[in-house]
């Protein structure tokens, strides 16, 4: 019902993405950095870019490269490690200003968003002049910059916020559509990687206007299911809603050695690290989890992922751990170099404060590893996530 | 293979084995029903591999042979159909015509030697029980086999003989590690059951059972090695026995109550249910609070509010709080039968124990929650 009541009037989306968020963060508390090449990310050995600034970007440094290609593209750049903690307290800030504006405000990272303004416009006036206002309080508030792309669906304005940036801002009212995705490349389509772009060239499919002029027949043989979704998105359709308050379908933590890790014991070690960092997330949720899940990608970047599912789920770090040891067991870890892992839990159940009391014995280990995880957490809280932890895990 | 049968009596047991077949499986051959035609009956026999179901069917054998048939097909077939009458013909390269005279179906179907027939175990000593009372003991116990698929150490019904008082009781006993039930039935006969140990029964053959078992009458139960056998009129059930150690439940039996009230099962049970309308996969516990002749019902969930409801018992103690499962309740009192039943408390982190007079031998436990 919801669906269709959207259709009957156009919706008024907004997608605002930070402008090279880290690295202009970075440049908000060290002046000095402003109009230079600052590229955030991992260790140089072994890392990878998490953000460039837009000047970095000119030499070729994008998000996701490698840390020894950056340096190589950009010798001259500052390299700086990834400040989590500061950036989300600046993504907070952020937050609040879109919070604002409405309520339906959906969060696709820690600096990228949708907000759906439909309900918005009697109280704040048109969406074009909504963005603008998000755009001015955001930098008179926070010194950033932030792209905005307003349209009547989320596909739309994704592809808008990203025409102008940095600073930019797009509007595509809903009879404008079609005129503003026809020439646009086919690669600025959500979910066409390579192997999609190529199968499309052949079909000497290059444009948007292209891909809305081949016959959904062709499509659908060629692609399956993501053919038809595919047409339905050249020619500007989506109803796809915002969706605030994004239920949490997993907790995960993963690593990427500076060293490739080759023996099985020192996968282990950091299997233990992990899952104590992925159950006190969960334990400070009041979620557990069934599902674990162990992602390994060996050094040359091939990468699987090993999961089990436990008969209740779990917030404990040992049991987490053990289930990815077994999990271990079904990998090449300790026979080929490996450069990540992580582990995630899934099926989460939110319980709160409610626990239930259980017949059986399990209960007696169960109600010690229970208090010792409390007193853990309340340690962690005062003094860090690495106060305490297991001796495996001290450093010699 | 050839055959005229009736459509009423063929429908009726391939819709009972509607829960036998595997709907998705990695061998197709175990979606279908294997029909065997043979002097002057026709026998429709279901599997998993874990469970096999065969029953017999007077039928117009006009040759004799196998066929097999998807059952969810041939069910569909059968529904639609109000003719009296159904052929069944065995055609070339495993083509099978089926008609009511009226449509004629020809389905391609799986060679019928590649079927998975289950071999009855010879030699079981079979014992006759009453269906009725076997049935009761099912529904009284199966609601609290564990649900989580995961779980396969509890997924079944503990099965055994016990005796005390000079008398012999067969026993079912059920658990999902947060609440229990137990029932024990004093039945003729039991003494030539050959079963030494206890024995877990899937959830699965312990539906299947019932189904046979609630029809009434008299049953058949035999057990051989790791199989279950049950026989009702032209009936064959065999089950494979799971092989999970059941825990020591008698362990938490608790061996006495420290308050115990009575209260109008349905009162109760209606109560509950309302208390559940708030409860979601954050909140679902309900705060029992038992105070000068009130049961106090409350359930309050942050994200949606608060329910509340008294029930008038006899209470006169101190003030006494617990918090439950709601559903856990709901369950058990659905499957009891008792006018008025009686709740056992010791203290808000031991099991609540219910009991109700014309639930005879029965008992069930709930553990609380904390809140």
């Amino acid at each position: 019902m919801k669906n269709r009541n959207n259709q009957l009037k156009a919706r008024a989306i907004i997608h605002l993405d930070m402008d090279a968020f880290y690295p202009s963060v970075e440049a908000l508390d060290n002046p000095a950095l402003k109009g230079k090449p600052v590229i955030v990310g991992g260790s140089r050995e072994r890392g990878v870019v998490s953000s460039a600034s837009y000047e970095a970007r000119k030499f070729g440094v994008h998000s996701a490269q490698p840390m020894a290609t950056a340096m190589r593209l950009c010798p001259q750049g500052i390299f700086l490690p990834v400040r989590m903690r500061r950036y989300k307290e600046v993504s907070r800030q952020v937050f609040e200003i879109f919070y604002r504006f409405t309520p339906l405000v959906e969060p696709l990272s820690i600096d990228e968003a949708f907000l759906d303004v439909t309900g918005s416009l009697r109280l704040f006036g048109q969406p074009e002049s909504i963005a603008e206002k998000i755009k001015r309080c955001v930098l008179e508030e926070t010194g950033l910059t932030v792209s905005a792309g307003v349209a009547p669906n989320k596909f739309v304005a994704k592809i808008a916020s990203d025409m102008d940036k940095p600073d930019g801002l797009t509007i595509v009212p809903s009879d404008r559509v079609r005129e503003f995705l026809d020439p646009l490349p086919i690669e600025k389509m959500w979910g066409v990687g390579k192997a999609t772009r190529e199968a499309l060239m052949r079909l000497k499919v290059r444009t948007f206007k292209d891909l809305r002029q081949m016959p959904v027949k062709v499509l659908e043989k060629k692609f399956g299911k993501y053919g038809l979704k595919m047409h339905q998105l050249s020619m500007g359709i989506d109803e796809r809603e915002v969706v605030a308050d994004h239920e949490v379908k997993s907790i995960s933590h993963e690593e990427t050695f500076s060293q490739d890790i080759q023996d099985i014991d020192a996968g282990k070690k950091e299997i233990l690290r992990l899952s104590n960092k992925v159950a006190h997330r969960a334990r400070k949720m009041q979620a557990a989890g069934r599902t674990i899940t162990l992602k390994v990608k060996y050094s040359d970047f091939r990468q699987i992922t090993r999961a089990e599912t436990l008969s209740s789920p779990t917030d404990d770090g040992f049991e987490i751990y053990s289930t990815a040891c077994r999990l271990l067991r079904k990998t090449a870890v300790g026979m080929r170099p490996v450069r990540l892992l992580g582990i995630s839990l899934s099926q989460l159940s939110f319980h709160g404060k409610e626990s239930q009391f259980s017949l059986f014995d399990r209960d007696e280990q169960f109600k010690k590893r229970k208090s010792l995880n409390m007193a853990l957490d309340s340690l962690y809280e005062k003094h860090g996530e690495d106060s305490v932890r297991p001796g495996t895990l001290l450093e010699k | 293979m050839e055959i005229k049968i009736d459509r009423d009596e063929l429908l009726g047991n391939v819709s009972r084995v509607q829960s036998i077949i595997e709907k998705k499986s990695n061998m197709p051959i175990l979606s279908t029903v294997l029909l065997t035609a043979a002097g002057e009956e026709v026998t429709l026999s279901a599997t998993d591999l874990e469970l096999g179901f065969r029953q017999t069917i007077g039928a117009d054998v006009i040759s004799e042979g196998s066929v097999t048939i998807s059952g969810r097909k041939l069910f569909e077939i059968l529904k639609e159909s109000n003719q009296g009458v159904f052929h069944i013909k065995e055609k070339e390269n495993n083509w099978v015509f089926i008609s009511d005279n009226i449509a004629r179906f020809n389905l391609a179907c799986l060679p019928a030697d590649e079927y998975p027939s289950f071999v009855e175990p010879e030699g079981v000593a079979m014992v006759e029980f009453d269906g009725n009372i076997i049935s009761e003991m099912i529904n009284k116990t199966i609601y609290s086999v564990t649900m989580e698929e995961a779980g396969f150490k509890l997924s079944g019904v503990y099965t055994e003989k016990v005796s005390y008082g000079g008398k012999n009781f067969l026993r079912m006993v059920s658990t999902d590690g947060h609440r229990l039930s137990m029932i024990d039935k004093s039945v003729p006969s039991l003494d030539s059951l050959d079963l030494a140990k206890g024995v877990m029964i899937p959830k699965k053959g312990m539906s299947e059972l019932n189904k046979l078992a609630s029809e009434g009458g008299q049953i058949q139960i035999g057990f051989k090695e790791k199989n279950c056998v049950v026989k009702k009129g032209g009936a064959l059930l065999v089950m494979r026995l799971l092989e999970a150690k059941f825990p020591d439940y008698q362990a938490v039996i608790p061996k006495e109550e420290r308050v115990s009230i009575e209260v109008k099962r349905i009162s109760l049970l209606e109560a509950m249910r309302k208390m559940l309308i708030l409860s979601n996969e954050r909140y679902r516990a309900v705060k029992i609070a038992l105070e000068d002749d009130t049961m106090e019902l409350v359930s309050t969930n942050p994200d949606l509010g608060e329910a509340r409801e008294n029930i008038e018992v006899v209470y006169q103690g101190e003030r006494l709080e617990t918090g439950f499962n709601p559903r856990y309740f709901v369950d058990a009192l659905q499957a009891m039968e008792s006018e008025v039943v009686s709740l056992g408390f010791i203290d808000n982190s031991k099991p609540c124990i219910l009991r109700g007079e014309a639930d005879d031998g029965f008992l069930g436990l709930i553990m609380p929650m904390r809140v």
